[in-house]
C-alpha cells in the first residue's frame, strides 16, 4: 500500500513536471514479479486495455536481446516502471533480466534498449553439470524495483549468478555500491520481493549445494543475511515468497518429508517473519494428504496469493496435485496445521503426474466492481473428469485457466468454480487487468521422464521438443477468449511470466525476444 | 550398508582395481573425503549450514549424485558418515546406540547407556533428561544439544506412525520377496501390532486373464516407485496364464498397462497331464528403481544410461544388462517367461518389449517361480511338462544368452523353485536332496541327502545367522533341517547343523526373520492346515531349532510372509472354501486380523503373498487381485 501511495505521489509530481511531454503519463507500474508483494497478479491501474478493445492487440514491437539461455532459462518476467526522468525526458522503462546475468532497460515507447548491464564476477572454482534444467546457474530470480527516493530515483535490486545482490540505477544502469553477498553461487533463487526495505528470496533444488530456504536481507544492514530452512524440500513458487500485511513471508516447501517434531516442514507452506536478526517460523500449513503428495512428487510449488476480503486477510495456494487451499494467515491450517478454511476438489491431474500436469507457478486474485472476489489459477494438462465449471470453452487437454469465486455460506468460506478457459498449451500464471485476464500457453516441453529411459529432464532433450508460446486475453467474468496471438510468437519460454502496464503486455521468450503487445 | 546388486559389482571392480594399483580402497569419513567429493561442484561448507539426520544427509548426497557427484558407494557413504558425525541430528528416542554416540560425540558405552535407559524408562522428553542418564558425561552433550531431537512419529489415519512409514516406497521384486526366499518384508513400517487393527480390504480387481488348468495369475510383485513418463507410480506386476503381463497402480487400483506376450510355439502343448496345462511360466522384476522416498540405506544412482532414448530394437545382451541396472529414476524391466519358454523383457514404465525375446526354457514347461540374481535368471521346471525336470540359468550378462541346465530328475519342491545364496549359489530341493549349484553354469557344488526323504518338500530359504549363511530345508515328511552353506550336510552330506520335527508335512516355501527386539531368528512354515513357527538359537556354539507355535486353522496355506512383527498367511481354500487372509502375531501366532468373507474365490495353493508399504497383495484363481492394508489419504 505504501508503495502505491508513493507511486501515486510520484506520478502526480511527474505529471506536473512532464505534462507537456509527448506521451501520456504512465500510471501503471509492474515493479515486482506477481504485481505486488502479495503476488496478486492484479494490475489495478490499467485503463487502456479493456474487454472491448483488447481484441485489437498486436505486436507493437519486438526486440531481440542478446541474452544467452542457460539450459531452458532465458528472460525473466519484465518489470515496468514509468515516469523515469532521463536526459531525454521522462520515460516508461521495461527492466528485463536475462539468465546469463544480464539486465536490459528498454524504452517501451520506442522499443529500444536504453542500457544493458552484464554482471561480472570471478569464475567458479567448481563445475556445474551441463544440461541440468533444474539448476541452470546464472540469474534466476526476477529483480525488483524499489520505491523512489526523495529525489525520485529508483533502484533495481537483482541477484546475480554468484549470489550477490546488485543494485542498479533505473535511469542508466549504473551500479550503486558494491555487490553484496546474499545467497550462494549457482543456487536457484526465485523472484525477489521487497517489503519494508527488506529483500526476500527463496531457493530450491539444492543447486550447487545451496540449502533450500527463505533468505532475507535488510537493506539497512546488508551485511546480515537472515534465513529460515524448513529442513526439506525446495521453495520454488515461481514468484518467490508472498508477504502479508504484517510482514509475514509465505513460501511453499516443494516436496519433502513433513516431520514437525524434528522441525522438518516439507510438502507444506511456511510463514516466517523477521524479528530482529532472526527469521523465525511463525506458522505452517501441511495438507492432510502430504504423504501422498510426497510419494507422487506433487510438490507444493505455487507462490500463494494474498488478498483482503471484507477486511480479513486471506490466502490461496496450490500444488501439482491440482487443488486450491484457502487459508487464514492468522492461523494457517488451524491447530493441527492441516485444516484449511476450504479446499477444492481436484481441478486437473487425474493421472497423478509430476510433470506437465497440475498447478505450477503462481495464482492471481482480484475483486470486481460488485465486490466479488475472484481466484485464478493456471492448470497444466487435462482438466479433471469430475471437475465441472458453470462456464467452459471446449475440452481442455493441455492446460487452461480456471476461475473461482469466493463464496460465503452460513458463515463458512468456499471457492466456487466460475469458468474454465479454452485449452492452451501449459497455461501460465495469469495476470488480471481492467476486466481482462492475460495468460499464455508457454509451449515448452515439460516432460521429465521418458517411457524408455525413465527420469530425464535434461535441457538438450527438452529444448528441441518445445514449441511456441501463445498469448491469450480472456474476459475476466466469463473466461471467453478475447484475443489470441496465434502463431505470432516464434519461440517458447520456461519459468518466466507476463507483465501488463499502460496498454501494453510484455512477454519474453527462450530465443531472447522480448515482445510488446498493445493497441 | 546395503548396496544394490549393480553397485556391488561396481564396488568389487573398484576394489579389485584398487588392489592392483596399490591404492587405499577404504575411504575415511573425513573432512578431506567430504571436501574431495563435494568441493568439485560447490564450496563444501555450503551444505552444512544446518544439522540433518543420517537419512536427510543420505537424501542430500543422493540429490547430489543425481546431479552428477562422483565417487564410489563407499566414498559417498563415507561422506554421509562424516556429515552425520559432524553436522548430524539424531533422534535419541529411536536411534541405535552407535548412531547416538556418533552424532553426540559420545563413547559407545555412553550411547549404550542412553539406549538402555530408554528401554527401561521410556522415551526422553528433552536434552536435560538425556544428560541425567547415568554413565553419560553431560558436559559432552552441552555442545550438541541442537543435535538431539525427540519426536518419532506423525499422525496418520491409524494414529502415530513413523514418518518413514508414510512415504515408504519399498519393493517386493520376486516370489517370497527375493532370491533368498526369506519371505521377509524387512522395510515394512506401516503395518505393525499397533496398527494392524486398521487393516481392511482396500480394493480388488478382476483381470481379463484366461486360466490354463489351475493356473491363473502369478503372485504379485511390487515396485515401490517408478519415476515414469506418467508420473511417480507404485506398481503391481502380475503375469497371467494366458501370456499376459499386467501392471496396476498399487495405490489407486488403476490398470497402467497390460501386455500380451507375442509367444511363438511351434509344438502343441502336451495333452492329458493336468499339471502341464502350459501358460505363462513366471515373472520377476529388476528392483533397484527409485527406492524409498523417506530416506533409505543406500546410494541411489541415476543409472548407467546416457540421457536420451534407448534403441527401439535392442538385441545385444549388454543392452539388456543396462536395462537391468536400473538406478534412481531409471526405468527397469519386468522379465516374463512366456508359454513358449522365451524370456520377454518388458519396460516397467509401459510394458513395451525391450529388445527381442530370448530363448530360455523348453516350451510348455511348468515352472514354480523364476528367480533373478546377479544378472542371471533362474527357473526350476517341474512335472516333466516340457522335458526332463531341470534347473535352468540364463546369464544375462554373457554373450549368446545360452541357458545352462542341470537336470534334477524329480521336480523341484516347493512353491518358490530355487533359492539363491549371497554368493550366487543356487539351492534346489529335488529328488530327496538339497542341491547346491554353482552360479550361472549350474555345476553341482554340494548336496545334502535328506535322511529318509520321500521326495516331497519345501523351497529352501537362505539367510545369515550367527556369522554364517544358513539354509533351512523342509520335507513332506515333516522334518526341518538347518544346513551350513559352506558344507551342506558335512562330509557325509547327511549331517545337518540342526533338525526338528514340524508336526506335519511341510509345503510351499518358508518365511524367516530376525526379531530386532530379541535377536531371535524365526522360521515360519506351511503345514497342510496351519502355519507353524520355529526358533533358531545358538546354544554352546551350535544352532538349535525349536518349535515355536502352531496357528489355528489355515487351510492349505500359501508361503507365509513376515513383516514388522506380523506373519501374513493366506488360506488358499479349496473347492468349497474361499481364500482367507490371516495376520498373526509373529511371536505368538495369535490371530490379529482375518479377511472373513471378503475374498470370494479360492487361490492356487502354489501362489504367494506380497507385502510392501502398508499393504498385502495376492491373487485368486478367478483372476482377481486383492489388496488389504492400511488406507492412506490420497
Amino acid at each position: 500500500m505504501r508503495e502505491r501511495l508513493l507511486t501515486a505521489a510520484l506520478v502526480l509530481s511527474c505529471g506536473l513536471t512532464f505534462k507537456a511531454g509527448a506521451q501520456a503519463p504512465a500510471k501503471a507500474n509492474w515493479l515486482t514479479d506477481g504485481a505486488d508483494v502479495q503476488r496478486s497478479g492484479w494490475q489495478r491501474n490499467e485503463t487502456t486495455l479493456t474487454p472491448d478493445n483488447v481484441r485489437n492487440l498486436k505486436i507493437v514491437w519486438k526486440l531481440q536481446l542478446d541474452n544467452v539461455p542457460r539450459e531452458m532459462h532465458a528472460l525473466l518476467t519484465p518489470l515496468i516502471v514509468g515516469e523515469i526522468a532521463t536526459a531525454s525526458g521522462p520515460k516508461e522503462i521495461a527492466i528485463v533480466a536475462g539468465s546469463s546475468d544480464n539486465i536490459y532497460a528498454i524504452d517501451v515507447a520506442a522499443g529500444q534498449i536504453l542500457w544493458k548491464k552484464h554482471f561480472e564476477y570471478p569464475p567458479a572454482r567448481t563445475s556445474r553439470r551441463p544440461g541440468d534444467t533444474l539448476c541452470p546457474g546464472g540469474q534466476t530470480a526476477t529483480p525488483v524495483i524499489g520505491p523512489p527516493d526523495t529525489a525520485g530515483r529508483r533502484t533495481i535490486y537483482a541477484l546475480d549468478g554468484s549470489g550477490a545482490l546488485r543494485q542498479l540505477n533505473v535511469v542508466d544502469g549504473r551500479e550503486i555500491g558494491r555487490p553484496v553477498p546474499f545467497t550462494w553461487r549457482d543456487g536457484k533463487s526465485y523472484a525477489l520481493n521487497l517489503f519494508n526495505n527488506v529483500l526476500y528470496t527463496t531457493t530450491a533444488q539444492g543447486c550447487a549445494g545451496n540449502p533450500n530456504q527463505v533468505w532475507a536481507m535488510d537493506l539497512n544492514n546488508v551485511e546480515l543475511v537472515k534465513t529460515f530452512n524448513p529442513g526439506s524440500g525446495g521453495l520454488w513458487g515461481r514468484t518467490g515468497a508472498a508477504i502479508s500485511s504484517d510482514g509475514t513471508v509465505y513460501a511453499p516447501t516443494g516436496d519433502g518429508t513433513y516431520d514437525p517434531e524434528n522441525q522438518v516442514y516439507g510438502n507444506g507452506l511456511i510463514g516466517v517473519r523477521l524479528e530482529g536478526d532472526k527469521l523465525p517460523l511463525k506458522d505452517y500449513f501441511v495438507p492432510s494428504n502430504w504423504a501422498w503428495l510426497r510419494k507422487r512428487d506433487l510438490d507444493m510449488n505455487v507462490t500463494p496469493a494474498i488478498f483482503t476480503y471484507k477486511g480479513r486477510e486471506l490466502m490461496v495456494t496450490s500444488s501439482k496435485e491440482c487443488r486450491i487451499w484457502l487459508l487464514d494467515p492468522k492461523s494457517l491450517g488451524g491447530a493441527d496445521h492441516q485444516t484449511p478454511l476450504y479446499r477444492t476438489p481436484l481441478l486437473c491431474n487425474e493421472e497423478v503426474d509430476f510433470a506437465a500436469a497440475g498447478i505450477w507457478g503462481s495464482m492471481a486474485t482480484w475483486e470486481d466492481a460488485r465486490g466479488r472476489r475472484w481466484i485464478l489459477t493456471p492448470i497444466w494438462g487435462p482438466s479433471h473428469s469430475e471437475f465441472k465449471a458453470p462456464v467452459s470453452h471446449g475440452p481442455v487437454t493441455h492446460g487452461a485457466i480456471v476461475a473461482l469465486t469466493l463464496e460465503e455460506k452460513n458463515g463458512a468460506l468456499a471457492l466456487a468454480p466460475a469458468w474454465i478457459s479454452r485449452d492452451m498449451d501449459l497455461a501460465e500464471p495469469p495476470v488480471v487487468a481492467n476486466g481482462v485476464i492475460y495468460t499464455y500457453g508457454n509451449g515448452e516441453d515439460a516432460t521429465q521422464a521418458t517411457a524408455e529411459g525413465g527420469l530425464n529432464s535434461s535441457a538438450p532433450r527438452r529444448i528441441p521438443l518445445s514449441k511456441k508460446a501463445v498469448l491469450y486475453a480472456l474476459d475476466a467474468q466469463t473466461g471467453r477468449e478475447l484475443y489470441s496471438s496465434g502463431s505470432q510468437i516464434a519461440s517458447w519460454n520456461h519459468f518466466s511470466g507476463l507483465s501488463v502496464a499502460n496498454g501494453r503486455v510484455y512477454i519474453g521468450t527462450f530465443d531472447g525476444m522480448l515482445y510488446c503487445f498493445g493497441l | 550398508m546395503r548396496i544394490t546388486r549393480a553397485c556391488s559389482s561396481l564396488l568389487l571392480a573398484a576394489a579389485a582395481a584398487a588392489a592392483l594399483s596399490g591404492q587405499q580402497p577404504a575411504p575415511e569419513p573425513s573432512k578431506a573425503n567430504f571436501e574431495r567429493h563435494c568441493g568439485t561442484c560447490h564450496e563444501p561448507e555450503r551444505g552444512t549450514s544446518s544439522r540433518r539426520t543420517r537419512d536427510q544427509w543420505l537424501q542430500t548426497v543422493n540429490q547430489m549424485v543425481a546431479r552428477g557427484a562422483q565417487g564410489t558407494d563407499d566414498d559417498l557413504m563415507a561422506v554421509v558418515e562424516y556429515l552425520t558425525r559432524e553436522h548430524g541430528r539424531v533422534n535419541v528416542n529411536l536411534a541405535s546406540a552407535a548412531d547416538i554416540a556418533l552424532v553426540l560425540g559420545l563413547t559407545p558405552a555412553e550411547g549404550a547407556a542412553i539406549v538402555e535407559h530408554r528401554r527401561q524408562h521410556g522415551t526422553f522428553d528433552d536434552a536435560a533428561a538425556v544428560e541425567r542418564v547415568t554413565g553419560v558425561d553431560a558436559r559432552k552433550l552441552a555442545s550438541r544439544r541442537d543435535a538431539m531431537v525427540f519426536g518419532s512419529r506423525v499422525a496418520s489415519s491409524t494414529g502415530l506412525v513413523p514418518v518413514a512409514a508414510l512415504t515408504a516406497a519399498n519393493n517386493w521384486p520376486g516370489v517370497s520377496g527375493g532370491p533368498q526366499r526369506e519371505g521377509w518384508a524387512k522395510p515394512e513400517l506401516m503395518m505393525s501390532r499397533n496398527t494392524v487393527g486398521a487393516v481392511q480390504l482396500l480394493y480388488s480387481r478382476k483381470l481379463d486373464n484366461r486360466n490354463r488348468g489351475t493356473q491363473a495369475l502369478t503372485p504379485p510383485l511390487v515396485l515401490g516407485n517408478l519415476i515414469s513418463y506418467r508420473g511417480f507410480k507404485e506398481m503391481l506386476f502380475l503375469g497371467g496364464s494366458a501370456d499376459i503381463v499386467y501392471s496396476i497402480d498399487a495405490e489407486l487400483n488403476r490398470i497402467l498397462w497390460s501386455t500380451p506376450l507375442p509367444v511363438a510355439v511351434s509344438t502343441p502343448a502336451p495333452q492329458g497331464n493336468p499339471a502341464c496345462a502350459g501358460g505363462l511360466m513366471g515373472i520377476v522384476m529388476t528392483g533397484s528403481a527409485a527406492g524409498g522416498l523417506g530416506g533409505g540405506v543406500t546410494i541411489r544412482r541415476p543409472g548407467a544410461l546416457p540421457a536420451g532414448v534407448l534403441p527401439a530394437a535392442a538385441t545385444a545382451t549388454s543392452q539388456l544388462v543396462v536395462g537391468l541396472a536400473s538406478g534412481f529414476g531409471r526405468n527397469g524391466l519386468v522379465l516374463a517367461v512366456g508359454s513358449d519358454g522365451r524370456l520377454y523383457p518388458l519396460y516397467q514404465s509401459n510394458g513395451a518389449l525391450f529388445g527381442k525375446p530370448i530363448p530360455f526354457l523348453p516350451p510348455h514347461s511348468s515352472v514354480r517361480s523364476v528367480n533373478l540374481y546377479d544378472y542371471a535368471l533362474h527357473a526350476a521346471t517341474v512335472d516333466g511338462c516340457g522335458g526332463p525336470n531341470a534347473v535352468y540359468a540364463l546369464d544375462l550378462a554373457a554373450d549368446g544368452n545360452a541357458a545352462a541346465k542341470f537336470e534334477t530328475g524329480d521336480s523341484a519342491q516347493g512353491s518358490a523353485g530355487t533359492a539363491i545364496g549371497n554368493d550366487g549359489t543356487v539351492y534346489v530341493h529335488a529328488g530327496g536332496k538339497v542341491i547346491a549349484l554353482t552360479p550361472k553354469n549350474l555345476k553341482e557344488r554340494d548336496h545334502f541327502a535328506i535322511p529318509g526323504a520321500s521326495g516331497a518338500g519345501v523351497t529352501p530359504v537362505v539367510f545369515r545367522h550367527g556369522g554364517k549363511e544358513l539354509i533351512v530345508a523342509g520335507t513332506g515328511d515333516g522334518d526341518l533341517f538347518v544346513l551350513d552353506s559352506g558344507s551342506l550336510g558335512g562330509t557325509d552330506h547327511r549331517t545337518p547343523l540342526a533338525r526338528v520335527r514340524a508336526g506335519g508335512p511341510l509345503r510351499s516355501a518358508f518365511a524367516s526373520w530376525e526379531d530386532p527386539d530379541t535377536g531371535t531368528r524365526w522360521i515360519y512354515a506351511s503345514l497342510p492346515n496351519a502355519i507353524a513357527a520355529f526358533t533358531l538359537e545358538q546354544r554352546d556354539g551350535r544352532p538349535v531349532l525349536s518349535p515355536g507355535w502352531v496357528s489355528s486353522e489355515v487351510v492349505a496355506p500359501a508361503a507365509p510372509v513376515v513383516a514388522n512383527g506380523l506373519v501374513f498367511g493366506l488360506s488358499t481354500g479349496n473347492a468349497s472354501r474361499r481364500a482367507t487372509l490371516y495376520i498373526l502375531d509373529a511371536a505368538t501366532g495369535k490371530p490379529l486380523f482375518t479377511s472373513g468373507d471378503a475374498v470370494t474365490s479360492a487361490a492356487n495353493p502354489e501362489t504367494g503373498l506380497a507385502v510392501a508399504n502398508g499393504r498385502v497383495y495376492f491373487s485368486t484363481i478367478d483372476n482377481t487381485v486383492y489388496s488389504f492394508g492400511i488406507p492412506t489419504e490420497h
